[in-house]
């Protein structure tokens, strides 16, 4: 009976997770009918079990009490995930877009499709004086000033990749680790490390809260 | 058995250790070297290394002979070299290169001779009719492909690697075709620098049709509209540089331009111009209403000048810049017979006409990205060639038009200094039109 509740519980956990949007923070939202079907599979296969087992007492190894003691723990504490440490340990080959929409106007585009552009297009001299409107998080870097990134993913956060732009962050300006900034301005072009680099100048940065799917394909 | 197996092992780890030392000696390559046409300054060149190079040393160790003002982009293996010189390009560059990769292994330096310029490509008037032909570094002509009845559109593709065409006979109907070209720009020895070399000609249509448009990019792809003789036969195809083909299906209202970038094509419509990606998923059109039609674009940075006809007659050249409402440079009541602009949108020349009785009297404007007007000048006793192009020549800092005189059938090819807006050659040789091709 017990294995039943348990089944029961781990299904509804999987289903909630789909249905409260916590499952943007792992996994692209393509595959999120696939995991509730799963969900609603385990929550079925859990109630059969308990029709079967109906009255019976049963002794539990002990993995299935870590695993009821996970999921209660799931439950109880909100995923919080630190997207800049993922991004410094990740590599940062960008995987293929979906398609290219460059001939999009500049401040249509997202900060991957401008890493995207920036990096099939080498010469930043292309960009300079485009205006720039632009969500992402603090990405902050063991060596050089924080950057403005988003995660993309094929699949989910195992094979999350970086996508950050340099920022010219305004005197006074303290970027916090993780914080979601909205940023408007323009591109600019400047010399850093002897190379010609293309820099988010902001001319609003607005804080806000992470967005509903902050992984992007 | 053990022993064979530990054999095998031992041979097998001594393989990989081996491999791994011969790869961390290997010194760098050069892989690849071939002009880049979209950029900033007036020329580009990509390279590609074996290995991933470290860039301060390939900028510090490698030189250009004449010093050119220029600079290095790029990481890992792939490298771009950009002239931006303050002065026309009149001879081919010697490229001293060297430098070390990221594991500090010296490239074997080497010499490289690089022609940026472009050529001279005409549509010559012969006694048979019409042929392309190129002119060399030494002012000779050279003749590519076959003569023809008549060339109606000559198109050269924007990576420099082949001339389309749309050709048409007696009967008044078109065919198109493609003459590929092997560019020799870039060589190891200064002698083998030459002109293009005309391959096998081909016909990209089956048939004959109605009507024929054609627009390259800078990436070589060629869009091919057509129209045949029945109802609903329009047809549009995009022959891509890597040799694939695509249908292309929308509906325009007339000649389709391809973005020099690639990516997306500009639409004429009824109500004004579409810009548009090539592949549209998301049915992402930007539409500018007005009586609009594409001028010209300023190289691949997204800036572009329009031409708006106005429904009192005025004409006035607009310039596009990316995320920004149209900027009206010049207005007049004066036809705009071609218009030019670097790179960047910052110069913008424009040749504007008004009728003087039996004769157009043709003047060259240059003005800047707000419109301020800088120099102007008559064309006299020249006009230039209604239907031709204005074009810019970044890397000779010229512009080149086809020009006719009163009372002359044919017309010439002219260069006109860019900044000073002073002729700097006719060409006395009867043409339909003359257009660059990148090399």
């Amino acid at each position: 009976m017990i294995r039943g509740a348990l089944l029961i519980t781990w299904g509804w956990i999987v289903l909630w997770s789909v249905i409260s949007g916590r499952l943007d923070l792992l996994l692209r939202g393509v595959f999120h009918g696939l995991v509730g079907i799963s969900g609603a599979a385990l929550l079925l296969a859990g109630v059969v079990l308990l029709i079967r087992q109906r009255g019976r007492y049963e002794r539990l190894p002990w993995a299935w009490w870590s695993s009821a003691a996970i999921a209660l723990l799931v439950l109880l504490v909100p995923p919080n995930p630190s997207f800049s440490d993922l991004a410094e340990s990740r590599p940062q080959g960008l995987p293929e877009p979906p398609e290219l929409a460059f001939v999009l106007p500049p401040e249509q585009r997202t900060l991957t499709e401008w890493v995207r552009l920036l990096r099939s297009q080498q010469d930043p001299d292309l960009v300079d004086g485009n205006p720039v409107n632009i969500s992402g998080f603090v990405w902050t870097q063991q060596s050089g000033p924080p950057l403005i990134a988003r995660l993309t993913v094929r699949c989910c956060l195992a094979d999350a990749t970086p996508a950050g732009l340099p920022v010219h962050w305004p005197e006074g300006f303290i970027p916090n680790t993780n914080q979601w900034l909205s940023i408007q301005g323009e591109m600019v072009v400047t010399t850093r490390d002897e190379q010609r680099v293309a820099v988010v100048m902001p001319k609003a940065i607005t804080p806000i809260s992470r967005p509903k799917r902050p992984l992007e394909p | 058995m053990n022993k064979r197996l530990g054999l095998l092992l031992g041979l097998a780890t001594a393989g990989v250790l081996a491999q791994q030392q011969i790869l961390l000696r290997l010194p760098p390559r050069l892989v690849q070297l071939r002009p880049q046409h979209i950029h900033s300054g007036s020329a580009g060149l990509d390279l590609r290394f074996s290995r991933p190079m470290e860039l301060k040393t390939v900028k510090a160790q490698s030189d250009l002979k004449p010093a050119l003002r220029h600079r290095w982009i790029g990481n890992h293996a792939a490298l771009r070299l950009i002239l931006n010189p303050t002065k026309a390009i009149a001879e081919p560059i010697e490229i001293q290169l060297a430098g070390r990769d990221l594991r500090s292994q010296e490239l074997k330096p080497q010499t490289w001779w690089w022609d940026p310029r472009p050529w001279l490509l005409i549509n010559r008037i012969t006694n048979n009719g019409q042929q392309l032909q190129l002119q060399d570094r030494q002012g000779e002509w050279t003749p590519i492909g076959p003569p023809w009845t008549r060339l109606n559109k000559v198109v050269p593709l924007g990576n420099g690697r082949g001339i389309a065409m749309v050709a048409s006979d007696d009967n008044r109907s078109e065919q198109i075709w493609l003459q590929p070209l092997e560019p020799n720009s870039i060589s190891q020895k200064h002698s083998s620098l030459s002109p293009p070399s005309p391959q096998t000609i081909q016909r990209l249509a089956k048939g004959n049709v109605l009507f024929a448009h054609l627009s390259s990019n800078l990436n070589g792809d060629l869009l091919i509209q057509t129209g045949g003789f029945l109802p609903d036969s329009e047809k549009n195809e995009l022959f891509l540089a890597n040799g694939q083909r695509q249908r292309i299906n929308v509906r325009s209202a007339g000649p389709m331009e391809l973005l020099p970038g690639g990516g997306g094509l500009v639409v004429p419509t009824y109500n004004g111009i579409n810009l548009q990606p090539l592949i549209n998923k998301n049915n992402s059109v930007q539409s500018l209403p007005g009586n609009r039609e594409l001028g010209t674009f300023c190289a691949a940075s997204g800036r572009a000048l329009l031409i708006r006809h106005w429904p009192d007659y005025r004409r006035s050249i607009e310039l596009i810049l990316p995320g920004r409402a149209p900027r009206q440079l010049w207005l007049g009541e004066e036809a705009v017979l071609g218009v030019a602009c670097d790179a960047k949108g910052e110069r913008i020349w424009a040749v504007i006409g008004t009728w003087t009785g039996d004769w157009a009297q043709h003047t060259i404007l240059r003005m800047d990205s707000k419109g301020n007007e800088i120099d102007r000048r008559l064309l006299a006793p020249w006009r230039m060639k209604g239907g031709t192009p204005l074009q810019l020549d970044p890397v000779g800092k010229r512009l080149l038009l086809t020009v006719s005189k009163k009372g002359q059938n044919s017309a010439n090819p002219a260069f006109i200094d860019a900044a000073t807006l002073q002729w700097k050659k006719i060409i006395p040789i009867d043409v339909e039109e003359a257009q660059l091709l990148n090399p």
